[in-house]
């Protein structure tokens, strides 16, 4: 082989070599970049100032349920007031992890309180372990640039959400879910959006609420023991959890119907999605009525599931208690679990 | 680490069946040629079958209770088919189905059958609090469409309250 044809085929090879080192560089750099873009947008949360306006469609129950909102969001408090042709609008307030609901058809306020300070941190660990997320491209939302990150299951390889998020303040600008079979579940989208403008304190007051408001404590935290005594089942946690979903949390939870009867309710989270596990005593002191009647009547001599596309559920009765699943999951994987319940 | 305590560390996992077919081949070959694995594996399988001799205590597995309800419920629904046949054929009960299926399509499109456009029944009252419950943890995770949430809590709300 001649010196010449030697130094053209080193020239080759050193290109090709060139053109790998450059291309790795770019795919990890890009993987590097949605991951840090994604782990800002979930930490970022709590420090942003915003007024928005927004517009949702989401399905459940084979209905598509459209709704414009305003969201008013300063560091720890968000007010959301959705908009609408009722005379009077609902709306949610969270502060400092409490969630507080206003129901104006049914007046009523729904107090949820949860203890997840520190959650957070632990999400988007979980998040990145079970599922590959990508920048996949640059878009303009309400006038504001923001990267398209594709999350992706790394389980079973489908779409689970695309979010836009704001490339300067990492809020989120527009978002489109899939459900656990991969059909679109629900849009978020941004119509105007307007960074550090003042918020009055007093639009998270809900002290100025109607006294004839009923208040209703739907979900706190509680520990295992504590519900087992104040419910009287055996609390059991499922034997089976689907691969990647962590235990999160035990509540008392109150239903909002007017027998005021009580579950227990487990949570876990893959980081991005979430299944409850509720267990509820058959010996309630809403006997007689109409949701007791469901409880104790319904048979359940196996698992007995419904779909819609945002939560799937299956409930099964179990001893004393009847054991209900509500997640976006697939069916079987929902019967699995609510059947892992002793 | 010598081929022998490899081998006699995959043991288990071979009789349990948890090795790929190139590992199991691997540990045959070196089994019909070391008789102190060999030996190693006929006291494993000595001690797995005195176990199974003495487990008296065994809990069913999940979904074994389901599973024999449908085979039973199945079983019924084939043996039943004949029957309805037969039935079927007399001119008089065969008039009576009619009328019956045609009442209950009147029912269907009249009355109060709650059923969507989509062809989704609506989630039983009991459920429909569930939703709720679920949706208000759920919309806590940050990067969740709250609003859309939102939305759901007002749509199972009337159900869960009993304003039906």
């Amino acid at each position: 082989m001649s010196v010449r044809k030697l130094i053209k085929a080193f020239l080759v090879l050193g290109a090709i070599a060139a053109a790998t080192v450059v291309l790795y560089l770019r795919v990890s750099s890009r993987i590097i970049d949605a991951d840090r873009i994604i782990t800002e947008a979930f930490m970022h949360n709590d420090k942003s100032n915003y007024i928005a306006l927004v517009e949702t469609e989401i399905a459940y129950m084979g209905k598509k349920l459209q709704a414009k909102a305003r969201i008013l969001h300063s560091g720890n408090n968000e007010k959301i007031i959705r908009l609408g042709p009722e005379h009077e609008s609902a709306w949610s307030i969270t502060k400092n992890g409490t969630t507080y609901t206003y129901l104006p058809k049914d007046k009523i306020l729904l107090i949820s309180n949860s203890n997840h300070s520190e959650a957070n941190r632990q999400r988007i660990r979980l998040l990145l372990s079970n599922y590959r997320v990508a920048c996949i491209g640059e878009e303009s939302v309400a006038g504001h640039k923001a990267y398209l990150i594709e999350i992706r299951s790394r389980r079973f390889g489908i779409t689970s959400k695309k979010l836009w998020i704001d490339k300067r303040h990492h809020t989120l600008l527009r978002s489109v879910d899939y459900s656990a079979t991969g059909e679109k579940r629900g849009i978020m989208n941004t119509i105007r959006i307007s960074y550090n403008t003042r918020i009055d304190p007093a639009e998270f007051d809900i002290s100025s609420l109607d006294p004839s408001v009923r208040k209703l404590i739907v979900c706190r935290p509680a520990e295992p023991a504590n519900l087992s005594r104040t419910l009287k089942i055996s609390l059991h946690p499922p034997k089976y959890v689907p691969k990647g979903y962590i235990s999160e949390g035990h509540y008392l939870y109150n239903s909002q119907c007017n027998c005021n009867h009580r579950s227990a309710q487990l949570t876990y989270t893959d980081g991005l999605n979430t299944f409850s596990v509720f267990e509820t005593p058959i010996n309630q002191p809403c006997r007689g009525t109409k949701c007791n009647m469901l409880l104790e009547d319904s048979g359940h001599k196996g698992c007995e599931l419904q779909g819609c596309e945002m939560a799937r559920t299956g409930q099964i009765r179990r001893g004393n208690k009847i054991v209900t699943v509500v997640g976006d999951l697939a069916s079987k994987e929902i019967r699995r679990i609510a059947e892992s319940v002793q | 680490m010598s081929e022998c305590q490899k081998t006699q560390n995959l043991l288990s996992d071979y009789r349990t069946g948890l090795l790929s077919p190139k590992m199991c081949r691997d540990i045959e070959a070196h089994i019909s040629r070391c008789p102190k694995c060999a030996k190693e594996l006929r006291v494993l399988d000595d001690v797995m079958a005195l176990i199974e001799r003495n487990i008296t205590d065994c809990e069913p597995p999940v979904g074994l209770w389901n599973r024999v309800y449908n085979r039973i419920t199945q079983a019924q629904h084939t043996n039943s088919k004949a029957a309805i046949g037969r039935w079927l054929l007399q001119p008089l009960h065969a008039v009576g189905t009619v009328i019956a299926i045609a009442a209950l399509v009147a029912a269907i499109m009249i009355g109060d059958i709650r059923q969507n456009d989509m062809g989704y029944s609506v989630a039983s009252h009991s459920h429909a609090e569930y939703i709720q419950g679920h949706v208000l943890y759920a919309a806590k995770v940050p990067l969740a469409d709250r609003v859309g949430y939102l939305s759901i809590v007002v749509a199972t709300s009337s159900e869960a309250s009993g304003n039906q």
